[in-house]
């Protein structure tokens, strides 16, 4: 799924196509960010050094040892999302986007503040990991499904819409080790869009294989997009922002510069990098 | 898909909904087991069978050198001996060994979601006792073969029991090793090398005699694997009950690594996150 696919889904108003998507009645959901700061550590936590953790046990001082340093990522950041809602995240490289991101998906832990979350929680975080490269990509598409917690029920009925989808032909029953960089891409967007979930979590736009593949891919994620209940999107594109998303928030060294209609927050957002280039990429 | 989250406890959850979760992804746990199984026989042709061959043939070649040296009465007893030593050893290297790696390994998919860490600790103890009951499978049948395996009893029922005392061992011991291994890389090294030098003053092909006399009372009780040893062999090839001694410190030993794998689990929380 490149940018520009993203841009139509945005704005072709055609009506949805289905992609085999299993859609259900989305219910009620919310997100609520309240006061959260993540603290990233950085240094010797991150490289963990027994050295350095030896010498402060043996009493050692100073900057030879490593002290754990942290940055924040995020500072108190709180904002409430309801259902209905398309939220655009924008921000500077190394703004705090994706980190917000994972944090709202539970993946990231909050040092103080909290984030609640209700609905069915689905994520388009770096599709094309997390596999396993010994097994088959048959196999694969259980353990990605298992971990989006999915029953082994229902992935057996949505297995073989899988393997259409994700097209790969006589591969999906070949070790993953054997796939292409592309091949990898695919097979993990095809499980990751196949069920709908109310709450959608998209970090950026990736490349999702050749133009055949990103044809269905960008029909998908427009089925996808329609059907959730609330989307979050982390991306640089303010046309996709500004087509997609009902609201936007920016964020600028982990604290929320602007919050509100999509249109208004990417407008300073622009006037901002248009005055000072240097600081906003 | 994830039902209801709440992160306001994002380090420490309640220990109900820890449960909860793992319930939620037990699937996923034993099918990455079954998918480290298969990854490891894939494509030989006698598949799973390596993991009786294996161990059997060492202990073969290892019972023969040991055997002269230590100038044994019989070589095939010595055999099954050094045998049941090194398939025990397996499993409790293995939780160890490949602990060191179990959340760095998940790291593809503890970045796409909020699943429990448990379920990649889990994965690795649960998949060396697969391996292990198939090779105890095959020292049964060498017993058979050989006529050494001991009168039928109740001893028997410690056999199965021994997996579930196993199992209690060595959870905590790769939750532990998983948590260091993530969070200092060294640590692989350091257990490489710790491992090298307890299998020598371990029960694997050390003769228990030995190991029970009088002037090794220390290591009886600093080295882990003598009770461990201790129970697994006793039931199984000497028609024994376990030994007092044995449960004592295969108790004091769990309740001490669990105990760190639970204060380990609290204080880092899901921060191990960050050194991935």
């Amino acid at each position: 799924m490149s940018a520009e696919a993203l841009r139509v889904v945005a704005s072709d108003d055609e009506p949805v196509q289905s992609t085999g998507l299993v859609r259900r009645e989305v219910r009620d959901c919310a997100i609520d960010v309240n006061n959260a700061t993540i603290r990233y550590p950085i240094g010797p936590y991150v490289r963990g050094s027994i050295k350095a953790n030896l010498m402060r046990l043996m009493g050692a001082r100073g900057e030879k040892v490593g002290k754990v340093e942290y940055v924040n990522a995020l500072t108190d950041i709180s904002f409430k999302v309801t259902k209905g809602e398309r939220v655009g995240i924008i921000g500077s490289n190394g703004s705090g986007k994706s980190t917000l991101l994972r944090a709202m998906a539970g993946i990231y832990p909050i040092a103080t503040g909290s984030i609640a979350l209700s609905g069915e929680l689905g994520t388009l975080l770096e599709v094309g990991l997390g596999f396993e490269a010994e097994s088959t990509g048959r196999e694969n598409i259980y353990y990605r499904g298992m971990a989006m917690g999915i029953s082994p029920r229902r992935l057996r009925e949505a297995e073989q819409a899988i393997v259409d989808f994700a097209d790969l032909g006589a591969f999906i029953d070949l070790p993953m080790r054997t796939y292409s960089t592309g091949m990898w891409v695919r097979l993990g967007f095809a499980v990751s869009t196949h069920f709908s979930p109310d709450v959608l979590l998209i970090d950026e736009v990736f490349g999702a294989g050749d133009a055949a593949f990103a044809q269905r891919a960008l029909a998908r994620m427009k089925e996808i997009v329609q059907h959730a209940g609330i989307v979050v999107i982390v991306t640089h594109d303010l046309y996709l922002v500004r087509s997609l998303c009902t609201r936007a928030l920016w964020l600028d060294r982990g604290k929320i510069i602007a919050d509100g209609p999509a249109d208004y927050v990417a407008n300073r957002y622009e006037n901002r990098v248009a005055s000072r280039p240097e600081a906003v990429e | 898909m994830q039902q209801y989250a709440n992160y306001r406890n994002t380090l420490r959850s309640p220990a109900l909904l820890y449960l909860a979760d793992l319930l939620r992804y037990r699937h996923l746990c034993w099918n990455l087991v079954g998918s480290d199984l298969r990854s490891r026989f894939r494509r030989s042709r006698l598949g799973i069978l390596w993991a009786i061959i294996q161990p059997m043939s060492f202990a073969l070649v290892l019972a023969y050198v040991y055997g002269k040296i230590f100038n044994v009465d019989s070589y095939w007893t010595f055999t099954v001996y050094v045998f049941s030593g090194f398939i025990l050893w397996d499993f409790f290297t293995a939780s160890i060994n490949l602990g060191v790696d179990a959340l760095v390994n998940a790291e593809g998919y503890l970045k796409q979601g909020r699943i429990p860490f448990i379920v990649f600790q889990l994965r690795v103890p649960l998949g060396a006792m697969v391996t292990f009951l198939m090779a105890e499978m095959g020292l049964v049948v060498l017993m058979l073969i050989l006529g050494q395996f001991p009168p039928v009893g109740l001893h028997l029922l410690l056999v199965p029991a021994f997996i579930a005392a196993m199992l209690a061992f060595c959870i905590p011991l790769t939750v532990i090793f998983s948590i260091l291994g993530a969070q200092f890389r060294d640590i692989k090294y350091v257990t490489t090398i710790a491992l090298q030098a307890l299998f020598f003053v371990s029960p694997v092909f050390l003769d228990r005699g030995f190991i029970e006399s009088p002037h090794m009372v220390v290591l009886r009780y600093v080295n882990p694997f003598v009770p461990l040893a201790g129970m697994f062999r006793g039931p199984l090839m000497y028609g024994e009950y376990w030994s007092t001694e044995s449960m004592i410190l295969w108790g004091v030993w769990c309740a001490a690594l669990w105990l760190s794998a639970i204060i380990l689990s609290f204080s880092f929380g899901r921060k191990i996150i960050y050194a991935l």
